[in-house]
């Protein structure tokens, strides 16, 4: 990783803090990423994945395919029912510790929204330092000029009842995994 | 009214409406008595975060003066924006409609949701739709409404408007909420803490998002070249209300529109930052509606394509966009910075300081702006302290919009309008003769303490007697509570050729000064000026006095504009004859220094503006670039010892002296000859020059007061002394209200340490 890229980890590591997500990182290709998953997904609550754009990691997909509660293509019902998602994201912010992630037929913006666990796989090489980077640089500003996507910073979160509260409409809980 | 049960009787609606005679007091004894300690808490949390937030950004000025341009842009180009706008939505096979007015747009929308034989409308936080009463046409159709911000959800379970336009129910705190959810909802939940109320809102909200039929949402903005629309949110609800329904239809009034969607990274990096204090919301989306995710049918229904319909508002807004003034609020991003800034608003919120639908110093104008300018009343709680001047992330000057509102209601309907007594009596412009006569007390004290100075043992006296405060508050409507600044007959001006015949004068001085008698200074605080005249010799400065000001910061504060603009006049040609002679202005008032370097630039020509702001100076402001810019060391002009064991300062800057950025060398210049000095961190002390004296403000000024004086109380140890230092005149005035002790200027604190 270059001096840049771990600076913009740390401020990344440091933003995402600050907005109570959880940060893991973790080689591309490795049996980490299993063990990370496993870690996270503590229960038999099912688990929604959507179709990943922007990593593309054999290992990832092996887990996919061998674990019994995942579901790649839930009906309506299991949608509004799931407990987890799993997403991919094609920018991750570091200033702010978001994630960009598309809202679109990958069904990425719906998986993440309706669960109550978001865990999002970024790559690492797609840090960059302010929000206005996706939409000035190639090939980010391609996506942002024409698509539809999200920047999530940290989970669904509400101070209108008192305190700060997480887990509003969308996930309680934000999972980053960075892959290196 | 004074019985507690009636206040509570109190209904935030019954008094949104400040067009009625009497809801303006009403609302805000209610919101002193019950939303206070919420409002107060909250956005100040607000604004301190916001500050944070801010000062992390290392170009946030330039941020602020881009936006500021694509507004100004988008609003001076908006028929054509509109234009490409409708195309664009209709290329990507959306609907679009601009709704003249609040009823046709209500209408629109309501036979959307016919048309789709809608039941359940899911409603994300929309400002917009509250303008236009949407949900009553909605259900006045049979149609059930779910508000899904939680906020909104609050507000519709308990009936009330908005208070806020960020947090609408930040006048309720937990325990509020949690005693109206077990009311209505007839609950034996516990419900006690932040965590058990959101889950019950989230459980009921749930159902909603996955049976409804439509959803409404707002939009943070809108740009024209793509049809593209930024929303901006935390909990959730946006993205459930714009994907959960088949048919989303966001509204949002016409000042939403930009050109380009590669601009928006503008909007939502500053938006953020200046509205909550956070680096960006949970979730900020970017869409192109229609959505390209499938519809869900959650409930078994038949699913149907997606459909998307943008509404925009005029109702009034291309008015505004025509008047010089209320245009200004058409810049506006709604991000609450100068309601959470605001003293007046962390004191009362928006139930008070606010409309039916807007709140805060901006709300006035849109009020005006999308009804009538009678339901701006609540705009004369703006006391002009500019705080939010500096804070407003798009530079709006709302303490000058609300002053040309009350100009307007001064000449309108005005049945206390005396204006054939005032006629000759008065220095007051004939066009502002029909202002009431408190206002035209106000606006005039220059006038007033000119002639008590004359008699002061006669005005002083008798003023502070019991008969003469009833008089006063019987016909001026001044609070008995207070008493009126003390004039002195032996005035700074008097005072000067004293001054001068015992202090040095020499040609070798290398800087010349004009100290502006200010009418504050000259007539209630002569010896700030002498102690300023005195140390600026010591430092050789070559100083002369002008002549008594007339300068207008009173006759402003009551929208007196053609008034001001005359003594604004006269008050520059007189200075900038000194400023062409090689003059420097020092100001000791901060409140007229403002004038100069701020308000001026309504009233005089920019030139002449822009030399009487380079060249005006505050005392403290002046020495400490003397200071730096000539390597002076302290210790040659002051006792540094002496100061070293002095008791602790404790500095409370005027609001006008940090909105015009002289707060800071004065507390620099104190910390660095020496002293041990703490500071207040309220935005204004509540007195705002007449404000706090007006008596239907008081009990408004006391609580705005009461922050400072328990700063004052928590920053001296019981067995030390403490000295404090103030600014400004009306400062000074309010901590001896209220702390009951005594405050000296800046420039007299020094003054006492001179070698």
């Amino acid at each position: 990783m270059s001096g840049q890229n771990s600076e913009r980890l740390n401020q990344f590591l440091e933003s995402a803090k600050k907005v109570e997500t959880t940060v893991k990182i973790v080689s591309h290709f490795s049996d980490d990423i299993k063990n990370v998953l496993n870690s996270i997904i503590v229960d038999d609550g099912s688990v929604l994945i959507s179709k990943f754009r922007f990593i593309n990691d054999q290992l990832l997909s092996e887990f996919i395919k061998s674990s019994k509660y995942i579901n790649t293509n839930p009906t309506d019902k299991e949608l509004a029912n799931a407990k987890y998602s799993i997403t991919d994201s094609f920018a991750g912010i570091s200033e702010t510790g978001s994630v960009c992630i598309v809202n679109d037929d990958s069904m990425s913006g719906s998986y993440s929204l309706y669960t109550q666990i978001h865990i999002v796989f970024l790559d690492s090489k797609n840090l960059l330092s302010r929000p206005r980077d996706i939409f000035q640089i190639d090939p980010y500003k391609t996506i942002t000029q024409n698509e539809d996507f999200i920047f999530v910073s940290g989970s669904s979160a509400t101070a209108d009842m008192g305190p700060l509260v997480r887990g509003v409409h969308g996930p309680a809980k934000l999972y980053t995994i960075i892959l290196e | 009214m004074s019985d507690k049960s009636l206040i509570n009787k109190i209904q935030p609606r019954d008094v949104a409406d400040k067009s009625i005679d009497g809801n303006l007091e009403k609302a805000l004894e209610m919101a002193l008595d019950v939303e206070s300690k919420a409002v107060r808490e909250n956005t100040q949390s607000f604004n301190n975060n916001r500050y944070i937030a801010t000062a992390r950004i290392n170009d946030y000025e330039l941020l602020k003066n881009k936006v500021r341009s694509i507004k100004e842009d988008s609003i001076a180009n908006l028929p054509n924006l509109l234009v490409q706008l409708e195309q664009s939505i209709k290329e990507n096979g959306g609907h679009f409609f601009l709704a003249k007015t609040a009823e046709e747009a209500s209408k629109y929308l309501t036979n959307i949701c016919k048309k789709h034989e809608a039941k359940l409308v899911v409603k994300a936080k929309s400002i917009t739709s509250e303008e236009i009463k949407l949900n009553d046409y909605l259900e006045d159709a049979g149609i059930e409404v779910a508000e899904t911000d939680l906020a909104e959800f609050i507000l519709q379970v308990s009936d009330e408007q908005p208070s806020h336009i960020v947090a609408p129910a930040i006048h309720r705190s937990r325990e509020r909420i949690s005693e109206l959810f077990k009311e209505k909802f007839k609950t034996e939940l516990p419900l006690e803490t932040g965590e058990d109320l959101t889950k019950f809102a989230r459980d009921i909200l749930r159902e909603k998002f996955l049976t409804a039929d439509v959803g409404i949402s707002g939009a943070n903005v809108i740009s024209a070249d793509t049809g593209t629309i930024l929303l901006v949110e935390s909990e959730g609800n946006i993205r459930m209300v714009t994907q959960a329904p088949s048919v989303h239809i966001a509204i949002a009034g016409v000042e939403k529109i930009i050109p380009n969607r590669k601009d928006l990274w503008h909007f939502l990096e500053l938006l953020a930052p200046s509205a909550t204090g956070q680096d960006l919301t949970s979730y900020t989306q970017i869409l192109k509606p229609p959505l390209k995710v499938p519809p869900f049918s959650f409930d078994g229904r038949e699913i149907k394509d997606r459909e998307f319909h943008l509404v925009l508002v005029d109702n009034g807004r291309m008015s505004m966009r025509e008047d010089a003034v209320l245009r200004e609020a058409l810049y506006c991003i709604r991000c609450s910075a100068c309601m959470n800034v605001c003293a007046n608003f962390q004191a009362v919120g928006g139930h008070a300081f606010g409309g039916e639908t807007y709140p805060g110093g901006i709300g006035g104008s849109w009020e005006a702006g999308t009804g009538n300018l009678e339901k701006s009343k609540f705009s004369d709680l703006c006391t002009g302290c500019s705080r939010c001047v500096t804070e407003c992330p798009v530079q709006i000057d709302i303490p000058w919009l609300n002053e040309n509102l009350r100009n307007r209601f001064n000449k309108k309907n005005n049945p206390e309008a005396l204006s054939f007594v005032f006629k000759g009596l008065l220095p007051t412009e004939e066009e502002d003769q029909s202002a009431t006569l408190q206002k035209q007390f106000f606006s005039n004290y220059n006038f007033i303490a000119k002639w008590g100075s004359r008699f002061p043992k006669i005005t002083n006296g008798i003023s502070h007697t019991k008969f003469a405060k009833q008089i006063s508050e019987k016909v001026l409507q001044v609070d008995s509570r207070r008493k009126l600044p003390k004039f002195s007959s032996d005035t700074l001006v008097k005072q000067f050729p004293r001054f001068n015949s015992e202090h040095i004068s020499s040609n070798r001085f290398e800087k010349k000064v004009l100290l502006f008698a200010d009418v504050f200074t000259n007539f209630s605080r002569p010896s700030a000026g002498i102690a300023t005249l005195k140390v600026f010799n010591k430092f050789g400065i070559d100083s002369q006095i002008s002549k008594v000001g007339n300068e207008g910061r009173d006759s402003l504060s009551q929208g007196f504009l053609a008034t001001t603009k005359k003594r604004a006049n006269e008050t520059s040609e007189y200075l900038l004859k000194y400023i062409k002679n090689d003059y420097d202005i020092v100001v000791v008032e901060p409140s007229i220094l403002a004038l100069f370097r701020k308000d001026y630039s309504h009233f005089i020509d920019e030139e002449k503006f822009n030399s009487l702001k380079g060249n005006s100076f505050e005392p403290l402001e002046y020495l400490y670039q003397i200071v730096k810019s000539k390597k002076k060391d302290f210790r040659t002009y002051f006792n540094i010892e002496a100061i070293q064991k002095h008791p602790k300062i404790f500095f409370h800057s005027h609001c006008q002296q940090r909105s015009i950025n002289v707060a800071k060398p004065t507390l620099d210049f104190l910390r660095e000859v020496g002293f041990n000095v703490d500071t207040s961190s309220v935005e204004c002390c509540g007195m705002a020059g007449s404000f706090g004296y007006k008596k239907q403000y008081y009990e408004l000024s006391v609580r705005v007061g009461e922050d400072l004086v328990d700063q004052i109380k928590k920053s001296k140890s019981p067995n030390e002394e403490m000295v404090i230092v103030a600014s400004g005149v009306s400062c000074h005035e309010q901590i001896k209200d209220l702390a009951k002790t005594h405050t000296i200027h800046p420039m007299e604190l020094l003054y006492q340490f001179l070698k």
